[in-house]
């Protein structure tokens, strides 16, 4: 299920840059922040992987679909073909290339089964398997480097449950101190939120001008809705 | 009581509008506000604390009674936006932001609190959206209010991955039993810094003062010194600066002075803007806003009181005895040299410093007081013809600003302020009893 996830992200972060219309490139940016809130979850920290879907999908591309409904772009513009694109392979194998360059000297020092002698290929297959039986260790309890003990269903692992044994998962826990030990802080929160939905009401009212029914010749001007 | 004050407003802003103008809703919340000081407390509090809580709402309250008080007239109205009923619900936001910052004791309540305390005052800085220059202050001000808020959450981060304590009385007694050199100790201080950076941008300490002038002024250009508001933004750097010398030792008479600068401070700069402001409203053929010391000029033969009130402000600002803002420069001065102190030795070269920037500051006040009363008047038409897109709409709405009154209350606020700085020197003992006494609670409890 991991590698599952992991692949659509990869996937889905490859069409949001390559895909033609704004529009689509925000739904692929929503399959990408999904698809690694599933990871997050299955990883083990719950609170972090649902925050991912509140804030990133529920704000950030709500943000981003606003710019592109409110700017006019242009499709032509943004279509490169010809020459335009490749003029910029260059750059992206360069960039790829450092990417890569980081894995194999900077990452791979830090994994002690990776010897010396082997090409690239293997280096590249030694490092995916090597992180990933590596997680496994840490945060599920494992300790044969098995590369088919990744978990396929979603149990609470030992990192969920870590910080309140006798509740249970992360999200829980949270829960459970918030509401009650800092709930002060909750209730701050909560007043910088009705800060938030009276400031851009106030900031974008339209002035109209209304002839109220008491009023001769002092009418009064009044801030209203549109 | 200030959230019930603040619910009920919610309330009553939206539906009793139009019944209720704006400046009954400023007087509300400014009485609010002022009995809100005189019984509250919140989070952790002590003395210190809840005595300069007081203040501060008293000071909001102050601050809410000069605006939006003139009859709506609707033939007033030229480019210039009328009252806003909310203004009185951003001050309460800003108002109980300050509030819980003061009292906090916890890093989580103390982002809080300043998140609330600065949204509101970024939506305060652009709320008349019709003025261009309004808006790119209220832009400004929120991008670098952002970005000093985010070097204080890494700050925060910083101390809890360093100790995994968040309470300020824990970080306090982990650290007291720490090794200076030990990891624990210089992540807390990278943390430390960047919090303290944080702030520094934030109040607009130099040297990262450099957005304060364009907010406080509304526009983003380049330096002006014709500009009043300009002007007295470079004061608050300059004040802000001696604060901070009064902070950085931890003697204390010099909390003593930082509190009794902190006061004078704040009564002096509400007391030049809200004369500013009346004399906004008074002066036939100006807009509410005055902008340019040119519009200043001959307000001594025109408007005698509010000039003199005027002028013993910006005294009060330059530190001329008797006023009361040479006191706190000289209690100041005296606290950083002072040596009987057994573990301090005196900042002589910061207060020499300071000195010589306080009297070179001085003349940019006495500018506008020389203006005001040695200068005739000219008219207002012919000061912007060098600002080209301006001259043409002044020369039409010359005649659509009339001259209106300052309400009683904006009045008595300047004369009660103007007074206090003025006769503090007759019964100083008053306040200086209470700095003491807030400093002494700091220290020796």
């Amino acid at each position: 299920m991991l590698d599952i996830l992991s692949l659509g992200a990869i996937l889905s972060g490859i069409l949001v840059i390559t895909s033609k219309s704004p529009v689509i490139s925000v739904l692929f940016l929503i399959s990408v922040f999904v698809n690694v809130a599933g990871y997050l979850v299955l990883l083990g920290v719950g609170f972090i992987g649902i925050s991912y879907i509140v804030v990133y999908v529920g704000a950030v591309t709500v943000l981003f679909l606003f710019v592109i409904m409110m700017i006019n772009i242009e499709l032509s513009e943004l279509n490169a073909g010809g020459s335009e694109y490749t003029q910029n392979v260059p750059l992206a194998f360069i960039m790829g290339s450092v990417l890569f360059y980081e894995f194999f000297t900077v990452i791979s020092s830090q994994f002690s089964m990776i010897s010396s002698g082997y090409s690239i290929s293997t280096y590249f297959k030694q490092i995916v398997q090597g992180t990933i039986t590596y997680l496994n260790v840490a945060f599920f309890g494992q300790s044969t480097m098995n590369i088919s003990n990744v978990n396929m269903v979603f149990n609470p692992s030992a990192v969920d449950v870590i910080f309140n044994p006798s509740t249970g998962l992360q999200v829980h826990s949270i829960g459970s101190m918030l509401y009650t030990h800092s709930a002060m802080w909750l209730i701050i929160a909560s007043v910088i939120l009705l800060l938030a939905i009276i400031a851009p009401i106030t900031l974008s009212k339209k002035l109209v001008l209304v002839n109220l029914p008491n009023c001769k010749s002092d009418c009064q001007l009044k801030r209203i809705f549109p | 009581m200030l959230t019930i004050s603040l619910i009920s407003l919610l309330i009553a802003v939206p539906l009793f509008s139009y019944r209720i103008t704006p400046d009954l809703f400023n007087r509300i919340t400014s009485l609010s506000l002022a009995f809100a000081g005189y019984l509250s407390g919140f989070f952790h509090v002590t003395n210190l604390s809840q005595g300069i809580e007081v203040f501060l709402l008293v000071v909001g309250s102050i601050i809410l009674i000069s605006w939006a008080n003139f009859s709506i007239n609707t033939s007033r109205y030229g480019s210039e936006t009328p009252t806003i009923s909310e203004y009185s619900l951003l001050i309460i936001f800003t108002t109980i932001g300050g509030s819980l910052l003061i009292s906090s004791s916890d890093i989580v309540s103390m982002f809080l609190s300043i998140e609330l305390q600065s949204f509101a005052v970024y939506v305060l800085a652009t709320l008349y959206r019709n003025s261009e220059s309004a808006t790119a202050a209220g832009l400004k001000y929120f991008l670098l209010g952002g970005l000093s808020s985010s070097l204080i959450l890494l700050g925060t981060a910083l101390i809890y991955s360093n100790t995994g304590l968040t309470h300020f009385d824990s970080i306090y007694n982990l650290l007291s039993v720490e090794d200076i050199d030990s990891g624990v100790f210089r992540g807390v201080q990278l943390g430390i810094v960047l919090i303290g950076v944080g702030f520094l941008f934030k109040v607009a300490a130099a040297p990262f003062h450099n957005w304060a002038p364009d907010v406080y002024d509304g526009t983003v250009l380049g330096l002006s010194q014709y500009k009043i508001k300009r002007l007295l933004t470079y004061s608050t750097i300059s004040h802000v600066g001696f604060l901070l010398l009064a902070l950085s030792m931890n003697t204390q008479e010099s909390v003593e002075s930082f509190i009794f600068y902190l006061v004078q401070y704040t009564i002096t700069n509400v007391n030049v803007f809200i004369v500013l402001l009346a004399l906004g409203y008074i002066i036939s053929n100006t807009p509410y806003d005055i902008e340019f010391i040119e519009q200043l000029k001959s307000q001594f033969g025109q408007n005698p009181f509010l000039s003199v009130s005027f002028a013993v402000c910006l005294f009060s600002i330059a530190g001329i005895p008797p006023l009361i803002g040479f006191f706190a420069k000289q209690i100041v001065l005296y606290s950083s040299m002072n040596e009987n102190n057994a573990s301090f030795i005196g900042y002589y070269f910061l207060s020499i410093t300071a000195i010589l920037v306080s009297v070179i500051s001085a003349f940019y006040y006495l500018k506008i007081v020389q203006a005001m009363y040695f200068e005739k008047s000219t008219s207002f038409s012919e000061i912007r013809s060098s600002d080209g897109e301006r001259s043409t709409i002044e020369l039409s709405e010359s005649t659509l600003y009339k001259a209106t009154s300052v309400s009683n209350l904006h009045s008595v606020a300047i004369a009660t302020l103007t007074i206090v700085i003025v006769l503090f020197i007759f019964q100083p003992i008053i306040l200086l009893n209470s700095c003491h006494l807030l400093a002494l609670s700091l220290f020796y409890y």
